[in-house]
């Protein structure tokens, strides 16, 4: 697949914090991505800098070959759906509806109608009067109707309930098969989103940790589960992830290639995939316990 | 040019309620002034020899009052539908610009047709009123300034923070003390606009204003969104 985005060594400071550092990364064309991290990671930052709403302190943003930033032809074709609008608060849903089919040159007026009738969102209420889960319906109607080639979404199912969040994926996928529109999407809800994402980025402490497929992504990790004395010699390989231990059976998490996979399983061992929120969760811990080492000069 | 376009129609949807309200609340109060000169000749002040002249200040109250609100809620409003900062910026001088004309027209609509109610009723404020198009280019000139500076003023609050902004208010209020005589807009309008000297402030007025544009783009160029 082409690149339709790339970030080429991009930084983005807030007086002495960097928020992404470093990061380079390409986002493909016509596929939904994954943006992961923790709370703080500098997805959201990430995303306003690929949105065009903030300039990065160094490095460029590439759109389909050119130049992001200070280029008018660019930004009509990205939409940043953000989890909270502030500029938006004091206007009614439908003046907001109003503005986005004036503004965004592929808006789908029938597909918004649908959308706010499938959503009940009342078009007269103020957006500050509405509900957290009404909001994310809000901006969940801008994205999907903008038919804007490049979608981003930041944190869009905040406070919707389960029907709704399944309503939303729905949506998605219909779209981004139809359109092929390329998407891309931070959420904490990795579990119920993995289905959607074809691609995953990960970002660790603004740092781009992986770029990759996310079959390849999660067919990466494995549990290795058996007899504590058979798995004793692997633990300290730095591709474990995880260690837990319980009356002489060991679970492992390894990240990274299995070279004696066959020899393992000829030993008793159990090995079975990890699932995406877990592979998440385990390597932002590996990663926040490097970066405390690297802190207290242990790091070699 | 189709963006421009759909720009001052969404500063039209934008400013059209706001602008009704305060042009209906200023016609009122001049139709109630018009009523007690003629009615109740005893409660007017008749120190005030310009007919209409709180419109004046008002009207610069409320463009000071737009300005603000174009740096600080039209910038992150537009910039989340994706209009880019330059359209953004040129929209903003162009909208700025028609919005003073058309206010400062307005007045003068509202000067003189004041002027011949008050004179077929018998009721004189002012002897004689100054050339329409003088007039309305001393307003417009005026009001421009106004408005751009407080454009300023909100962009250095937005992209800075409250201390600098507070800093520049300071640095107004400073200005403003050591420039020579008082503020007083009908004054300035209707007795120097026809002269000399009217022209010439109203040139320096549009020539200060074409320089904070340019300051303003300065600050506009690279101005992140907030993100909180």
């Amino acid at each position: 697949m082409n690149p339709i985005m790339e970030c080429r060594q991009i930084a983005k400071n807030y007086g002495k914090s960097q928020a992404v550092r470093n990061a380079t990364t390409v986002f493909e064309e016509g596929a939904v991505h994954g943006l992961l991290g923790a709370n703080g990671a500098g997805k959201t930052t990430l995303l306003h800098i690929i949105s065009g709403l903030i300039y990065p302190s160094q490095g460029q943003v590439l759109y389909d070959g050119q130049p992001l930033h200070d280029n008018p032809s660019v930004a009509p074709n990205i939409c940043l759906v953000k989890s909270d609008e502030r500029s938006w608060a004091d206007y009614k849903v439908k003046d907001l509806i109003n503005y986005c089919s004036l503004l965004l040159p592929a808006w789908d007026e029938k597909l918004a109608a649908e959308l706010l009738q499938k959503f009940r969102l009342p078009g007269n209420k103020k957006y500050k009067q509405l509900s957290r889960g009404m909001q994310s319906m809000v901006g969940i109607v801008k994205g999907l109707a903008s038919r804007a080639p490049l979608t981003l979404f930041d944190e869009p199912t905040l406070g919707l309930d389960a029907d709704m969040r399944e309503t939303f994926y729905e949506l998605m996928i219909a779209d981004c098969g139809e359109r092929q529109r390329t998407m891309i999407l931070s959420t904490h809800l990795i579990d119920e989103s993995a289905n959607l994402f074809q691609y995953i980025t990960l970002l660790e402490q603004g740092v781009v940790t992986s770029h990759m497929d996310k079959d390849e992504f999660v067919e990466q990790a494995h549990y290795l589960q058996g007899d504590t004395s058979l798995l004793q010699g692997l633990a300290s390989d730095p591709r474990v992830l995880h260690e837990e231990s319980l009356v002489g059976t060991t679970v492992l998490v390894w990240y990274g290639e299995l070279e004696n996979r066959d020899d393992l399983e000829r030993q008793g061992i159990k090995i079975g995939p990890v699932p995406l929120q877990k592979l998440f969760v385990y390597l932002t811990r590996k990663g926040n316990s490097n970066s405390e080492e690297y802190n207290n000069g242990n790091f070699s | 040019m189709e963006t421009s376009r759909k720009m001052l129609r969404f500063h039209w949807l934008d400013n059209f309620k706001p602008l009704a309200y305060f042009w209906s609340i200023l016609l009122l109060v001049d139709i109630a002034q018009v009523v007690v000169m003629r009615y109740f000749p005893e409660i007017t002040n008749s120190s005030n020899s310009f007919l209409f002249s709180a419109n004046y200040g008002a009207i610069a109250i409320y463009l000071l009052v737009c300005g603000i609100l174009m740096a600080t809620n039209s910038f992150p409003l537009l910039m989340s539908f994706g209009i880019p900062r330059q359209k953004f910026y040129l929209n903003l001088i162009g909208t700025s610009a028609l919005l003073c004309a058309a206010m400062a027209l307005m007045q003068n609509i509202v000067v003189y047709g004041g002027y011949q109610v008050t004179t077929l009723l018998g009721v004189t404020v002012e002897d004689s009123i100054p050339a329409f198009f003088p007039l309305w280019y001393s307003q417009f000139t005026f009001y421009l300034f106004d408005m751009f500076l407080f454009t300023l003023l909100g962009t250095v609050f937005y992209r800075f923070g409250t201390l600098p902004g507070l800093i520049m208010i300071a640095v107004f209020v400073l200005v403003l003390n050591l420039s020579p005589g008082d503020l007083d807009f009908a004054e300035n309008f209707e007795l120097t606009a026809p002269g000399w000297s009217g022209w010439t402030v109203s040139h320096l007025f549009l020539g200060m204003a074409a320089i904070l544009i340019g300051i303003g783009w300065l600050l506009y160029r690279r101005a992140p969104v907030r993100t909180y």
